[in-house]
Order: structure tokens, then C-alpha cells, then sequence
């Protein structure tokens, strides 16, 4: 466990991107928020540009309503908007970012419907994976890139396949590198149970996938 | 499937997880990202450009709000009120306060430079000798009515009233006595007159030439220039001597100032004309003789 942390921090490559583009501008997040406090509007576009596809796939990928993903993702932008003239560095804005995403994920849809029961809806667009992926295979295109595609849409619906809590651990660390006390700060829970669901996240992951895969190549 | 991802946790050392994270990594980044659409973008760049122009406009309102220094009514026009207030004080107290008005006056004649009285001297220094005020006779003093002849009528009232009790000879007579030698003749028929009426010139004089002597004095002296020119002075007080006085004037024939004498001594002596009066008949011997010139 003490190397999930180290081991997310170095092998993931967004996060390193991140943490080098801010190096190269200079202006770390929170300084960006800053400036946008002081009616820097430039700031808060450089800012939006650099969350929006993370933040989005955030809600995309937890949601099977297209349109309650985007509902959720503007809501969360207005509230950063609105917070802004209050806004202090207390922690990364990153954390505070899906901190607001993550509070209003549980508000708008986990205390009507369970997000367990999108595992269903992961399952029946699984199905139709899967009979997309047996049409190509009959279509006959059997080089390497096609494989990866083919894995990389398999990977899509395992991921949709996953519980809400692993799902939601997985694609922090994945899309922005979090490591597990970050992502345990958003989600409010323990270091140890995040990096339970991490490493359960993976692994399902994986064995999805390979099922998937073979399942395919059977047929 | 919980009790075999266990096992497979505890099978998978950190060396395999890290190579689990890196394929799967790999994976995932092969398929598509999702991204919103640029409506939704751009919806979210407005609202953050609204909302911060809106919030400076109101961190500058408040700012303005802030260095401006509300001042009340009373102190935007405090000198206007105040030199109001003062002069209406001021005026309040010198017209409820008739004293300070006085007050007031009298600081304002002083201060006016004025001629010097200095000059006549003589007004002031009357040494006019004042015998004692009888007591029984009003203390108030009442000017002389002069009428067209020159004689008031309160002294022909009190003459009127005289015929029981005539003026003691020896008042008079050191009235007279008192009064200075040069001023004696012209003074003595007002001084008479004034005793007649009871209150001396004198104390019609300090009574009230307290604040006017000289005012006092001159109608003094222009009542007594009146009683030269209408008619001769009287000098005695009675009507005997009178009588003689007018004789004395007939036979010297000076049928002018006789006559007018005369008339003094009717307009004095009213009851001169009954004949029951002692210088009834002598009067009337020498009126007829006057009228017969």
C-alpha cells in the first residue's frame, strides 16, 4: 500500500503532464483561481480548459444520463464561479474541484437511485459492446490496433461495470492521478479503503476485460 | 467474486499492481475521452465573465460605500443653524426683556458723541430756593393749562376756591424773599401761581428734570415770556392790593396795561364782580373809568 501511493504519484502520465505544463506556465491552479478572484477572466478560461475533459468524463462515465452528467458538470463549474470571490488556499484545487462533483453526485443521484444500480445499466450496454464487437470481428479486421481498440472498448464497459465506489476511485486515479489520501479526501473516506478500492478497481478491471476478450475471440 | 479479488489482492504484490496500472492505463487512454460541447463551454465561460463583472461592480460600490462619510443634516449645515439659532436668541431676549432694551438704549446714547452742555452752564445752576412743600397739598404735579388770556385755570380754580381760606401773606412773602433779586420780577407771578396751585416751582423741578432739566426749564421760561406779553405780571396775591395796583395804573394813565390788568384781576379774582365783594365797588369805579377812556 505504501507503494500504491508512490506508484500512482510517478506512473501516472496526466498527472505528470499536469504538473508540467503548470511548471511551464508558472501558475499553479490555485494561483489561476486566484487571479479569477481578482477579475482575471483569462485565468478561469486557462483553468477551465485544463478540468473541463477530467471533470467531465468524471460525471460522464458514473451517469447513464448523458444529460444529468452535463447538468451536473455546469452545476459544479457555477458553484466554483460563485465560491470564487470567497475562495482561500486551504487545499489543492483539484481536491476542492471534485470535492464540489462528488457532493453533488451523491445529492442528485445516489440519494434517489444508487449508483449500484448502474451496474445493471453497465451490463446492458455490455451486451451491446458485445454485439459491436462480434460484428467487427465478423467484419474481418484482425491487426493490433484494431485488438486495442477492441480492448479499449471492452475496458469502457468494465469500467461502467464497476460499483460505484470502486468506478468513482478508479477514474480519479486514472483521469487526473490522484493519489489515495487525495482521492480518500474527496470521497470522505479512509486512506486504507481507497486503496482497497483502487487496487479491487484494477484488478476487475482486468479480469473484465480478459473474460470480454476471450469471450470474443471464441466466438 | 469478493472472496476471489481477495485473493488475488493478496496473490498481487505491488511490482504486479504497477504493471496492472500501467496496461490499464494504456487502454484506457486508446478510447475515445469525452469532452462537453462547446454550447456547454461556452455557456460556463459567460456566466464566469457575468458573474465576476458583476461581483466587481458591486466590490467597487461597496468600496465607494465604504470611504463615504455619511454627515447628518445638522452637521452639513452647522454654521448656517448656529449663526440662525445665536441671532434668534439674541433677539428673543432683547425684545421679552424690556431692562436690556432700556439697557441697550441708553449704552447707545452714551455712546453717541453729543454736544457739550458744558457751554450753559447756567441752565442747571438755577438757584431756585424751594420753601417747604405743604404736606396737605397733593404731592403729584400737574402742568399749567394756559389759556387765551395767559392765566391757567387751575389757578383760577384755586383762586375760586381761595375767598375762605386766602394764602397766608407771610408764605408768600418769604417765597419772594428767597428768590434772587435779578429773577425775582419775572419768576415771582409763576412762582405765585405754582404755590397757588400748590407744589412749588422747585419741586416741579426736581421732580422732574431728573432726566430733562433743560427741557423742564425752557417751558418754564417761554410760559412766563406767554404771561409778560398777554398780560401784566401779577405781584400781589390779593385782591385788595390788586385794586390799588390797577388804581395806581389808571391814575398814571397807562390805560393799556391797566386794562389788561383788569382783565387779570377779573380772570383772578372772578368774584370781584359781586357786588358783595369788599373791592367790589372800587373795581368797578375804576373799570368804568377805563372803559370810559
Amino acid at each position: 500500500m505504501k507503494d500504491l501511493d508512490s506508484n500512482n504519484s510517478d506512473s501516472n502520465k496526466p498527472d505528470s503532464n499536469k504538473q508540467s505544463s503548470d511548471s511551464a506556465m508558472g501558475i499553479s491552479d490555485e494561483q489561476l483561481m486566484l487571479n479569477y478572484q481578482q477579475g482575471d477572466t483569462a485565468a478561469f478560461e486557462q483553468l477551465y480548459s485544463k478540468h473541463k475533459g477530467p471533470l467531465y468524463r468524471y460525471f460522464v462515465r458514473q451517469l447513464s444520463q448523458k444529460s444529468l452528467a452535463e447538468d451536473l458538470y455546469q452545476d459544479t463549474w457555477g458553484k466554483v464561479i460563485n465560491a470564487a470571490g470567497n475562495y482561500q488556499v486551504t487545499a489543492k484545487f483539484t481536491t476542492w474541484l471534485y470535492r464540489i462533483a462528488h457532493n453533488l453526485l451523491i445529492d442528485h443521484v445516489r440519494a434517489v437511485k444508487p449508483l449500484d444500480e448502474a451496474a445493471d445499466m453497465g451490463d446492458e450496454t455490455m451486451d451491446n459492446f458485445d454485439a459491436s464487437i462480434n460484428n467487427e470481428h465478423a467484419h474481418g479486421r484482425p491487426d493490433e490496433q484494431l485488438e486495442d481498440e477492441q480492448k479499449a472498448k471492452l475496458l469502457k464497459s468494465c469500467v461502467a461495470s464497476l460499483p460505484a465506489v470502486q468506478k468513482e476511485a478508479f477514474l480519479l486515479n486514472i483521469e487526473l492521478g490522484l493519489t489515495a489520501a487525495a482521492i480518500s479526501d474527496i470521497a470522505d473516506v479512509t486512506l486504507e479503503a481507497t486503496k482497497s478500492r483502487i487496487r479491487y478497481a484494477y484488478q476487475s478491471i482486468k479480469q473484465c476485460v480478459a473474460a470480454k476478450w476471450q469471450g470474443v475471440t471464441h466466438d | 467474486m469478493t472472496d476471489r479479488h481477495k485473493t488475488d489482492k493478496d496473490a498481487m504484490s505491488d511490482e504486479e499492481f504497477i504493471a496492472l496500472q500501467q496496461e490499464i492505463s494504456a487502454l484506457y487512454k486508446q478510447q475515445a475521452l469525452e469532452r462537453p460541447s462547446a454550447a456547454i463551454d461556452a455557456a460556463i465561460l459567460l456566466q464566469a465573465k457575468a458573474t465576476q463583472a458583476s461581483s466587481l461592480k458591486n466590490n467597487v460600490n461597496t468600496a465607494e460605500k465604504s470611504n463615504l462619510v455619511q454627515l447628518s443634516f445638522w452637521k452639513k449645515h452647522r454654521l448656517p443653524i448656529s449663526s440662525a439659532a445665536s441671532v434668534m436668541l439674541i433677539a428673543s431676549v432683547m425684545l421679552l426683556n424690556p431692562e436690556f432694551k432700556q439697557h441697550a438704549v441708553s449704552e447707545l446714547d452714551d455712546s453717541v458723541p453729543v454736544m457739550s452742555d458744558v457751554a450753559t452752564p447756567v441752565q442747571m445752576a438755577a438757584p431756585v430756593q424751594i420753601a417747604p412743600v405743604q404736606t396737605a397739598e397733593p404731592a403729584t404735579v400737574k402742568a399749567p393749562v394756559m389759556d387765551a388770556t395767559g392765566v391757567t385755570s387751575s389757578v383760577a380754580a384755586y383762586m375760586s376756591e381761595s375767598k375762605n381760606t386766602p394764602m397766608p401773606q407771610a408764605r408768600v412773602q418769604g417765597f419772594d424773599a428767597q428768590i434772587p433779586q435779578t429773577n425775582k420780577a419775572g419768576v415771582r407771578g409763576q412762582m405765585k401761581m405754582e404755590s397757588a396751585e400748590g407744589v412749588s416751582v422747585g419741586e416741579a423741578l426736581t421732580s422732574s428734570s431728573s432726566t430733562e432739566p433743560r427741557l423742564e426749564r425752557t417751558d418754564i421760561e417761554r410760559n412766563r415770556t406767554e404771561l409778560d406779553r398777554t398780560a401784566p405780571r401779577m405781584h400781589v396775591d390779593s385782591a385788595e392790593k390788586a385794586v390799588m395796583q390797577l388804581s395806581e395804573l389808571v391814575e398814571s394813565e397807562d390805560y393799556v396795561q391797566a386794562e389788561r390788568y383788569m382783565i387779570t384781576i377779573e380772570q383772578r379774582f372772578p368774584n370781584i364782580v359781586n357786588p358783595q365783594h369788599p373791592q367790589y365797588d372800587a373795581f368797578k369805579k375804576l373799570k368804568q373809568q377805563l372803559t370810559s377812556q
